[in-house]
């Protein structure tokens, strides 16, 4: 009896561990999941500007119209759209004695955030990667270099998107943002 | 049977745990596997995004005149590579991450090629696998090619009577013997222009001819190609062409050819114009189709042995000073004049539809025009057309021209849609048109046009 007895209090003991671990194992199991489809979701939103980019750069052969093309294409495959995901080119020139970078337009492809990147911001970046470039080999910074490469016609494309969470917590949406910059080369 | 069931007991005693405990350990090295490798393939794709962008930038700094060594050449396509990593956020020089440049050389009898290889690589420190003694790992973008293409350039030229007409005096000697009592009726200029105010920023003091500040501009162009990959042929139109070119009016005077000194020699020397049968000779009106024509198949005829041009970009420049007054057949279209481009229709469809063509082979076509009276500017119509088809690829787009654009000719008609200058401010407008007013401007847009040479990746 005493024996019966105790069986039947550890089936409930088996039933209550479980009933305990199973909450822990699903998280693990779905937040697993859930990154895998966030780190899915941010490579997407890589390609996607890396693509968008490299068609703008070049020249006019391509027109606003099919860079977002290409970026659509990228972009279906995940759940994005002008609600979640905003997609802004910006062709900029730079002035070859100062490095100056100004925006010769600016605008969204796709919904309505703004972009990150504006002149001054620009000119920063693009004055410190040259220091930082001609600071190579570290013994010679040729100034002659630093002309050269101030003298840059450049495309950006900037992609943000509002990850939002597959299982459980849906309402909460991750920030997700990736820019490509790409040198105006013309042609095919 | 007691025993047996008191022995599963004490088996089963706390199985759940474990099991829960064994499948976690499990399932934790499973979930830092995937962080960890989800965070491998971010840093990899990074990586290639941006090594795509320096490869193709570093390949464009690999142009250069014949002159320039080849370390020149390299050091700057790493200053380049390196610039644009860096406006990616990458720093070549922070520990950790490395970036290779290397220059890759084709083998006889392949043909040189402007090629760099740029591989990036970081030590990514791991999350959750050094749990298995796994601390970092070196991510790679692997090896990315950027290609500067070979050039195939046709300049295709206008000289007509008019590129002989300078600061509004008209100099003799800058035409053709064969001409040079005649003067061009139908030219505009003359004799308005004898009492037509200059632009102030014109010195009237230096003689400024169209023709010489033509072949200075071009001779420069042809100074920036490297002939170990570039090609150069040259075209010239005007109705007097029909001459001596039995080829209608305008002759090839130079089919591609990677001989440079025969295409300057072509060119002639300014002031030294006029240079005989073999050289440009300017006089006449201007058959802008007929030299499109001659200039496109001299890109589209051409297949060398023990060349791969098919890598090569095939692309025509274009230079006038005026809007076409003769039909690709050699007739004047009834009272077409460049002051009177309405009845120039027949004319201008010609050169459509030679542009047409080249959009259809692929062929760019850069325009430079040379003018220093504002109105004459309308004439440069035809030639940002020129420019916008090859370069947009739009008329065939259905409805036409692009949609919420200006277009400037009917491309049925010949007909301008709109009369005046238009100033664009829609980027997507090609920039591959020139309006040049001075010697200075218009090798300044040579220059530019050969600064977009472009470049690819090759995958």
């Amino acid at each position: 009896m005493l024996k019966n007895h105790q069986r039947q209090q550890e089936k409930g003991q088996g039933l209550l561990e479980l009933t305990l671990m199973l909450p822990l194992l699903l998280t693990l199991v779905l937040g697993i999941a859930q990154a895998g489809l966030a780190v899915r979701a941010y490579l997407v939103i890589n390609d996607s500007a890396r693509e968008g980019a490299r068609l703008a750069s070049r020249g006019h052969w391509f027109d606003d119209a099919q860079v977002l093309t290409v970026i659509n294409q990228n972009l279906s495959r995940i759940q994005a759209d002008a609600t979640n995901t905003t997609v802004v080119l910006t062709r900029a020139q730079s002035d070859p004695d100062t490095g100056t970078v100004t925006i010769k337009s600016q605008r969204a492809l796709l919904g309505t955030e703004p972009g990150r990147f504006d002149a001054t911001g620009l000119t920063a970046l693009h004055q410190s990667a040259i220091a930082t470039a001609v600071a190579f080999p570290a013994s010679t910074p040729d100034p002659t270099m630093v002309t050269y490469l101030n003298n840059e016609e450049m495309v950006i494309v900037e992609v943000l998107h509002h990850y939002r969470m597959v299982f459980g917590v849906t309402d909460i949406s991750i920030p997700m943002y990736s820019y490509a910059v790409f040198r105006v080369s013309g042609g095919p | 049977m007691m025993l047996d069931y008191d022995a599963s007991r004490d088996r089963e005693h706390g199985q759940v745990l474990v099991l829960t405990a064994l499948s976690l350990v499990v399932l934790l090295a499973f979930s830092g596997l995937a962080v960890d490798v989800g965070m491998i393939m971010l840093t990899r794709l990074k990586l290639g995004k941006m090594t795509d962008a320096a490869a193709l930038a570093a390949a464009s700094a690999l142009s250069g005149p014949p002159s320039e060594a080849d370390s020149v050449r390299q050091a700057r396509a790493i200053a380049r590579a390196r610039q644009y990593m860096l406006m990616h956020g990458f720093n070549p020089d922070s520990p950790g991450n490395s970036l290779t440049v290397t220059f890759p050389a084709s083998s006889p009898p392949d043909p040189p090629r402007k090629l760099v290889e740029l591989r990036a690589s970081q030590q990514l420190p791991l999350l959750f696998l050094p749990l298995i003694g796994i601390h970092q790992a070196e991510v790679s973008s692997g090896g990315r090619q950027g290609e500067a293409a070979p050039l195939d350039v046709v300049l295709v030229l206008d000289v007509s009577a008019s590129m002989c007409y300078g600061n509004y005096v008209r100099d003799l000697s800058c035409e053709t013997p064969l001409i040079s009592n005649r003067r061009d009726p139908y030219d505009p200029r003359l004799p308005e222009d004898l009492t037509y105010n200059p632009p102030s920023d014109l010195d009237v003091n230096v003689r400024w001819f169209p023709f010489y500040q033509m072949q200075d501009a071009a001779r420069l162009f042809i100074d920036q190609l490297d002939p170990r990959y570039d090609q150069i042929g040259v075209v010239s139109f005007s109705s007097n062409e029909g001459s001596w070119s039995g080829q209608g009016e305008a002759r090839i005077h130079l089919s591609l050819t990677s001989s440079l000194s025969a295409a300057k020699t072509v060119i002639g020397v300014s002031p030294a114009a006029g240079n005989g049968v073999a050289g440009l000779r300017p006089g006449g009106r201007t058959n802008m189709a007929k030299g499109l024509e001659l200039g496109i198949d001299s890109l589209l005829a051409f297949t060398p042995p023990g060349k791969a041009r098919e890598t090569a970009i095939g692309a025509i420049i274009l230079f006038s000073d005026g809007a076409p007054t003769r039909t690709k057949g050699g007739v004047t279209p009834s009272g077409c004049s460049s002051s009177t481009p309405q009845n120039c229709a027949p004319a201008r469809r010609d050169v459509m539809v030679e542009a047409q063509r080249a959009a259809d082979n692929g062929i760019i076509i850069y325009t430079i025009f040379f003018a220093h009276r504002p109105d004459e500017q309308n004439n440069g119509l035809i030639l940002q057309y020129l420019a916008d088809l090859t370069d947009n690829r739009k008329l065939d787009a259905p409805g036409g021209y692009r949609t919420g654009q200006q277009r400037l000719f009917d491309p049925a008609t010949g007909l301008p849609t709109g009369e005046g200058y238009v100033a664009y401010a829609d980027s997507s407008f090609t920039e591959n048109y020139f309006y040049v007013r001075t010697g200075e401007e218009l090798k300044q847009a040579f220059l530019t046009i050969y600064n977009r040479i472009y470049t690819r990746l090759n995958r």
